[in-house]
């Protein structure tokens, strides 16, 4: 199971758009996942416990861990970016 | 509660020929939600001011924007409020890529919780789908973007 975060500035909103892509993408590559949303705060006590986050453009610059995998979105809503970079980081 | 019953309770639908920016765009999207106790002035101010921090994030795809702020910084009850533009105004914010709006969405969370969540993703269904989106750029009657919103 993959654990998985996204954040964003205010932890509801734009992360709450991200979770619901994601687990769209997650059902179509059928892989089971477990998706958190939180804001960058929120998101600096949780990350050590994700496989992947990810983040919005504009606050993935703000988020440095070294040992989670972090995937920036430029377009909340494209799937193909999504699916993309999923792909490239569960490999 | 479903998007269509905020923009009810809240008299918050608006169609509008266009604005003159993207602040105003915001403001006039907020009014409503301010004028009802759904938000603080201070929430405006905060989606104006992260707006001009971090560029217009919120913009989804295919110029729909929903700006939002925290819970902390103003909001007093969960709310939503739809702004459309007959001409989308440009959200040109120093420092960031030039993008255009003509869907606006203020989301209003008064805690994360399931009424958000179901905001949101009623939100993303009516985006996805591109003879939704074309209704409501095309309709000038506040019924007939109001009835949009029914079939779920």
């Amino acid at each position: 199971m993959v654990k998985v975060l996204a954040v964003c500035g205010n932890g509801m909103g734009t992360s709450m758009v991200i979770k619901m892509k994601v687990q769209k993408v997650f059902k179509m590559l059928d892989i089971s996942a477990q998706v958190s949303y939180a804001s960058l705060e929120q998101a600096e006590d949780l990350i050590e416990d994700f496989d992947l986050v990810l983040a919005s453009a504009h606050v993935a610059d703000d988020l440095n861990f070294t040992h989670t995998k972090i995937i920036s979105l430029m377009n909340l809503i494209d799937e193909n970016e999504l699916y993309e970079k999923l792909v490239g980081a569960l490999k | 509660m479903r998007i269509k019953d905020y923009l009810i309770k809240f008299n918050s639908l608006q169609i509008l020929e266009g604005a003159s920016s993207w602040e105003e765009a915001i403001q006039i999207a907020a009014t409503p939600l301010e004028d009802s106790g759904v938000i603080e002035r201070s929430y405006t101010e905060a989606m104006i001011n992260i707006t001009k921090e971090k560029g217009p994030y919120y913009i989804l795809g295919d110029n729909i924007a929903m700006p939002h702020s925290k819970p902390s910084n103003g909001a007093i009850q969960t709310g939503v409020s739809l702004l459309l533009l007959k001409k989308a105004v440009a959200f040109d914010v120093n420092g960031f890529d030039k993008r255009y709006a003509d869907i606006i969405f203020v989301l209003v969370a008064k805690e994360k919780g399931e009424d958000v969540q179901n905001v949101v993703a009623e939100l993303l269904n009516i985006v996805e789908n591109s003879e939704k989106v074309k209704k409501l750029r095309s309709s000038t009657k506040k019924k007939e973007i109001l009835d949009l919103f029914d079939e779920n």
